[in-house]
């Protein structure tokens, strides 16, 4: 009976809808807010530039090795064999046999090492179309090999960030009071560390604790998810404390709803647009510290491929050498590092701005 | 009456601000000790010194190893001695760096076994400098150039990112705001090992513009000032690059907020130059949220850079932080972590009551 009447009430409408729809439909078009925010966001041309960036990394490092003929850890050919050798001189005091009188007599001898194996680094060619590094492995390869691994640990790192950050900041923004208080100060310590010296002082300890080279990562991964969770608790703890005091949240408490779906439902996805771009924006520092600790030569181990480890090799024994003969062993990893950082800055920005309902122009 | 009444609000703030500021500290210090104690197998003096104990005979090093085990509370379970170390640190016993050792500038007057002092030729007495491997003295003595660099550097970046945030708000959408957002976020995206390597490549080993590393060079012709800013310019040129972005647009969105409010649209209205109402109504209103920077400034003024100090091999603390961590200098590590949390905390509340002092508006009582 209800619907019917509803039904009937509808028809009554539809008329005078299709009218208004008609008389606006050259000027006006409905358009939703996620289309709105797309339509934003392509409008400006930075972001357009960092998500095609980001598009041609992806491909480059995920797709890129099916096409590469070298594996990440396939030496070349190209290698001499050495004998290093080291001369030492002794000097004895001995009795000379002719004379019978005591003189110093130096004695020469050379210790000579087994032959090894030494790889020449090469420029670019059309065999390796960016040289070849210190230990013999393709640098385009290993420039492939190095952005999967930044790429991946940036998204798993800021994703784990979100979830924790998402978690405690909305409790602590929802409830208020001693809960919020608690949280809010363990937010403050972890933002009063100071950010390099103690993702050092942690990665420095995984050695210490037997880890396996190809396990390091995961526990890179980790350190740099728990240093780095505070900032997005904090944005969204303040954002829910804002949202906790509109209108819709008291309909929604006036419905009986449970708190979780209060938080989960109503809450959060308000809360969606400010940690997307802060996310984003996040990934791009996340990629910087783990470089930097690669460089530092505690991040992803030898022999796996990072862009950090690939730019430090200018500041090891062959350092010099490298920088100057050798720019296309460091100097690709080091733009790729820019390419990617800058790529998540523009998307971040260009995102913050599409969401931004007051930036409309 | 009432300038008295917020004379007192003010003092509770300041004591209210100081018992959260050590609490976070105290937070701090519990993070730190547990990463050094949560490792398995032998504690960092017994690894430092494992070989040289399995070597002694006399017992000395085991003492040594002992004594030292003392100041970090190694000895006992985790949490007494999170204890005994707080307490060592509340005392000024901060520890002794494995590695490094400073000349305190003090002098030992040298006595012979009989106690008469040893004279030279000339009649005065011999001495012996002394010297310490006390972190903090380290510390102290390593961050004098650190501090002179990054004032330089702080100075620069200021000077540059805040004229240029200005016009690029004021010219928003236009050529130069788009240049200058560009640059700036590459400046931002570039790290630092790189863009040092790449300067070094280019006009140190290139064009041979700036010397390679160090801070002093002995066949340089030039004064010693002179010298030592020539030294200068290329890790200066990295710190300013890298800061500038993130100033230079929060300047911009500073402004871009006060000049889209009320008051600028009254000063227009009034028929002002609009360089007055620019330099004269806006800019000084967008000084307000500068003041908040002052918390990031100050743990990087005196606590280096320490990537940059160790790509040009300046021996600032940032690159003595490096090197400790490296080889394994856990006292040093500590004791650098312990020190830039102090500063970042200090920073934090004199930034919180400049806000304060500067803004009128801002309450003292309730809220952050």
């Amino acid at each position: 009976m209800s619907t019917l009447t509803k039904d009937l009430e509808d028809n009554k409408n539809l008329p005078n809808q299709e009218e208004s729809e008609v008389s606006l439909a050259d000027s006006a078009k409905v358009i939703s807010p996620g289309r709105l925010v797309l339509r934003r966001f392509f409008r400006s041309k930075l972001s357009l530039i960092g998500l095609v960036t980001l598009l041609f990394m992806f491909t480059f490092s995920f797709i890129g090795p099916l096409f590469s003929p070298y594996a990440e850890t396939e030496a070349t050919e190209d290698y001499k064999w050495v004998v290093s050798v080291l001369p030492h001189q002794i000097v004895v005091d001995e009795i000379n046999e002719e004379t019978g009188l005591e003189e110093e007599v130096t004695y020469y001898f050379y210790e000579v090492s087994d032959p090894y194996q030494v790889y020449s680094k090469t420029l670019p060619s059309w065999k390796h179309l960016l040289g070849t590094d210190q230990y013999g492995y393709d640098v385009l390869t290993r420039l492939m090999y190095g952005g999967r691994v930044s790429l991946l640990l940036g998204f798993i790192v800021i994703f784990s960030e979100v979830i924790i950050g998402m978690f405690f900041g909305s409790i602590s923004g929802y409830f208020g009071g001693l809960t919020d208080q608690i949280i809010m100060r363990v937010v403050d310590i972890f933002n009063c560390l100071p950010g390099m010296p103690i993702l050092m002082l942690a990665a420095s300890l995984i050695d210490g604790w037997g880890v396996p080279a190809r396990d390091r990562i995961y526990y890179l991964m980790g350190i740099l998810t728990i240093f780095g969770w505070s900032g997005i608790a904090r944005l969204v703890r303040g954002q829910v404390l804002g949202i906790r005091e509109l209108e819709y949240m008291t309909a929604a408490e006036a419905t009986g709803l449970t708190t979780r779906r209060k938080i989960f439902k109503h809450i959060i996805p308000n809360v969606m647009p400010q940690i997307i771009v802060q996310a984003t924006l996040g990934l791009g520092g996340i990629i910087l510290s783990e470089s930097t600790l690669s460089y530092l030569g505690i991040g992803v181990p030898f022999p796996y491929a990072a862009w950090g480890t690939m730019i430090s090799s200018t500041s090891g024994a062959e350092g010099r050498d490298i920088l100057q003969n050798y720019p296309n062993i460091w100097v690709p990893a080091g733009v790729m590092i820019v390419m990617a950082v800058l790529a998540f800055n523009f998307i971040g920005d260009g995102l913050r701005d599409a969401f931004d309902p007051k930036m409309r122009r | 009456m009432r300038l008295s009444l917020v004379i007192v609000k003010m003092i509770k703030y300041i004591i209210k601000r100081l018992a959260l500021s050590v609490l976070i500290l105290a937070g701090v210090s519990i993070i730190i000790y547990s990463l050094v104690r949560i490792k398995p197998g032998l504690d960092f003096v017994e690894a430092k010194y494992y070989a040289q104990m399995q070597l002694d005979d006399t017992g000395e090093v085991k003492e040594m190893v002992k004594r030292q085990q003392e100041i970090y509370g190694l000895s006992s379970g985790i949490f007494e001695g999170y204890l005994v170390w707080v307490g060592n640190i509340l005392d000024g016993n901060w520890g002794e760096s494995f590695i490094f050792t400073v000349n305190t500038g003090e002098v030992e007057l040298l006595v012979d076994a009989e106690g008469n002092p040893i004279l030279d030729s000339t009649g005065n007495q011999l001495t012996k400098p002394i010297s310490s491997s006390n972190v903090l003295d380290i510390i102290a003595s390593k961050s004098t150039i650190s501090f002179i660099i990054a004032l330089i550097a702080t100075i620069l970046q200021f000077s540059i990112a805040i004229p240029l945030g200005i016009t690029s708000a004021t010219k928003q959408y236009g050529v130069v705001d788009y240049s200058v957002t560009v640059l700036a976020m590459m400046g931002i995206s570039l790290p630092s090992f790189f863009f040092g390597a790449l300067l070094l490549r280019i006009f140190s080993i290139q064009l041979g513009w700036f010397p390679y590393a160090g801070l002093t060079d002995p066949n340089s012709t030039l004064p010693v000032f002179i010298d030592n800013l020539h030294h200068l310019v290329l890790p200066i040129t990295v710190l300013v690059i890298l800061s500038i972005g993130g100033l230079m647009r929060y300047t911009r969105t500073n402004m871009l907020e006060v000049l889209n409010s009320d008051y600028i649209r009254t000063a227009r209205a009034k028929g002002l130059s609009e360089h007055k109402v620019i330099y004269k109504h806006a800019f000084r209103n967008t000084l307000i949220p500068l003041v908040t920077i002052l918390a990031g400034i100050l743990p990087s003024l005196f606590g280096g850079a320490m990537i940059t100090e160790t790509i040009f091999s300046i021996d600032g603390i940032g690159k003595a932080a490096f090197k400790a961590v490296t080889s394994g200098d856990i006292p040093f590590v500590m004791a650098y972590n312990l020190f830039l949390s102090l500063l970042t905390v200090i920073g934090t509340l004199l930034s919180d009551l400049m806000y304060a002092v500067v803004d009128p508006r801002v309450k003292l009582i309730g809220g952050r």
